[in-house]
């Protein structure tokens, strides 16, 4: 069954999971932090297990889409026939949307940089947008 | 007799489906308040939202639409910052200042990878 195919059979078998967390992280060429909500429909199919694929699949396909001569994807079949993730608990499913939907150097560098930052809040932590815009992340 | 009909229709019916949708809100705590193929949101600041597609379409060629929400106000707009095939970056102004909006959609059409 193909990728997509899975994700809409998810759609119609599970409720949302609509996530407490999110993830705020800056760089030094960013205006103010970013916020990321995993989807609540990605996070319910990520925890039931059986519908996405590795994260390492979606780094495979980014660096096929950063190469200067990319006009379309034509490993699409990595989504489709690796082998499927297992279901996950809620934190390791948010750590696979940081891992997917992050960008690389964030993540990966956030714990030893002084310039990329990176945290995991509640969403309620989230401050009013006229304070996020000057918002940076105090180490 | 075979019927040849009914598998080009489906394969029309597919074709001519959204590959990917959502619709945002993006006052207060950003999210979507529903979607299709969609593995997160990021709000990188007022009127600034990415959203990460689960499954990737196969180029930058797909076609995006996209609509808001009207406000009281002189003039309003959204556009596409950025298109990926992986992604694609909203951006939504009144008046060339850049708001957030409560109703704001889009859906993706195209072949997938």
């Amino acid at each position: 069954m193909r990728l997509i195919d899975r994700i809409a059979d998810a759609r119609q078998r599970l409720d949302p999971h609509r996530t407490e967390y999110a993830v705020v992280y800056e760089d030094v060429d960013m205006d103010c932090c970013a916020v990321m909500h995993p989807d609540p429909h990605a996070m319910s199919a990520l925890m039931d297990g059986g519908v996405f694929p590795p994260v390492w699949v979606y780094w495979e396909l980014a660096k096929d889409e950063a190469h200067p001569d990319f006009k379309g994807h034509t490993r699409g079949y990595l989504l489709h026939d690796t082998p499927r993730e297992g279901p996950k608990t809620e934190e390791e499913a948010l750590l696979y949307c940081i891992m997917k939907d992050v960008p690389e150097h964030i993540w990966r560098n956030y714990e030893t940089s002084n310039s990329v930052k990176m945290k995991i809040i509640r969403r309620e932590q989230q401050p009013d947008r006229e304070f996020r815009n000057a918002w940076r992340i105090v180490a | 007799m075979a019927n040849t009909l009914a598998p080009a229709a489906v394969n029309h019916v597919m074709e001519g489906s959204a590959k990917a949708w959502a619709q945002i809100d993006g006052t207060g705590t950003a999210h979507t308040d529903d979607s299709f193929n969609c593995g997160s949101l990021t709000d990188n600041g007022t009127g600034d939202y990415s959203v990460a597609l689960s499954n990737n379409v196969s180029n930058v060629g797909n076609i995006v639409g996209i609509g808001m929400e009207h406000v009281n106000s002189d003039s309003c707009a959204v556009d596409i910052d950025v298109s990926v095939a992986s992604a694609l970056r909203l951006k939504s102004f009144d008046a060339g200042t850049a708001r957030d909006r409560e109703h704001l959609g889009w859906s993706c059409f195209g072949d997938l990878a």
